[in-house]
């Protein structure tokens, strides 16, 4: 791919690979949150809506159109129908490590952080990512959001103002949580069923109206 | 992290007034790449390529002196480890999130933006109330 077929928010945007079940969306939409509160963009499988694409084709190009990447393989277990591991995550997880390795030169810089429900978990199922950044937020949504914080500090521009610290971020998206399922009632939406453009819209209104 | 060489700022002086694209059109980085460590712009775009990193810094910190920019050098890990500055006087960046890449399904963006103005004026007179 050349460079020139990046997009301009190559740079600020983070590809959000994680399990699309109901017990995780918490999780998801804290993290999008965070992401969105300082500043960056994110991105997820959920937000392409071009159903004749193969979705494996979707993931790669989320993929290659962001640097950061965030995968959460803490749902990596044996399905309890099939008794078969659940193996999407760390699949992508993959072809993102691949990109970094024999990609473009902008994808050289692309950063990957992991995250598990327990900090050494992975070793008993994928031990060869280690030395990636890997950490966990034992199924917590505020610790969720600290791990996120910590890890994009680094590349936020310290002119652009104060870094809000994990726990301010966390208050931030409580009020939030509260404010949304009445801006759900005025557009006649069903606030458990929003869709991941939609929310990444509020979001989007509500930090621009409720600046740090 | 200020650097040795950035003038000092008065407390009394007015900050200048950026937008996130300005800032972002005066940074520079210093990173690893396969072909060496490089300057580039914000956007990506290649400035040099050097064989070590202590020569890329010293380039970068040239060029960010000569726009009155800032440089963010990179770890081997790819992680900004420092940033420098090199204006003169505060400044003051208006911060914006950044927008979604996706339209909105469900309504239009007015629809979204007066909702959501409703929302928080409602939740602001009623905070007024219990006060």
């Amino acid at each position: 791919m050349d460079r020139l077929l990046l997009p301009h928010d190559y740079y600020k945007s983070v590809f959000i690979n994680c399990p699309f079940d109901d017990q995780y969306e918490p999780l998801f939409y804290a993290v999008v949150f965070a992401i969105c509160d300082l500043d960056f963009n994110p991105r997820s499988a959920k937000d392409v809506s071009d159903g004749g694409q193969p979705r494996i084709n979707k993931i790669l190009d989320l993929i290659e159109s962001c640097r950061f990447s965030i995968h959460d393989i803490s749902r990596t277990e044996l399905d309890p129908m099939h008794g078969l591991p659940r193996f999407n995550v760390p699949l992508e997880l993959g072809l993102d490590l691949g990109c970094r390795r024999y990609g473009t030169s902008d994808h050289k810089e692309k950063l990957l952080l992991i995250l598990d429900t327990h900090r050494d978990r992975y070793r008993t199922f994928i031990s060869d990512i280690a030395g990636q950044d890997i950490a966990a937020h034992n199924g917590s949504v505020e610790r969720a959001i600290s791990t996120v914080r910590d890890w994009l500090r680094p590349h936020l521009n310290p002119s652009a103002g104060k870094t809000p610290s994990g726990r301010t971020i966390y208050r931030r998206y409580e009020m939030f949580q509260v404010d949304l399922p009445a801006y759900c009632d005025k557009l006649r939406w069903d606030v458990d069923n929003l869709s991941f453009a939609d929310f990444s819209w509020a979001v989007y209104d509500w930090i621009n109206n409720n600046p740090i | 992290m200020k650097s040795s060489t950035a003038k000092k700022t008065k407390k009394s002086e007015t900050p200048r007034l950026i937008t996130g694209d300005e800032l972002d059109a005066l940074t520079l980085h210093v990173v690893l790449r396969d072909v060496g460590w490089v300057v580039r712009e914000d956007n990506g775009k290649v400035r040099s390529i050097h064989r070590t990193q202590t020569e890329a810094i010293c380039k970068g910190r040239a060029m960010g002196k000569k726009r009155a920019g800032q440089l963010a050098i990179h770890g081997r890990n790819g992680h900004v480890r420092k940033w420098e500055v090199y204006w003169s006087g505060p400044i003051r960046v208006e911060r914006k999130p950044m927008r979604p890449r996706s339209r909105p399904v469900n309504a239009t963006r007015k629809a979204m933006r007066e909702a959501m103005k409703a929302v928080l004026r409602e939740r602001a007179s009623s905070l007024g109330v219990q006060q």
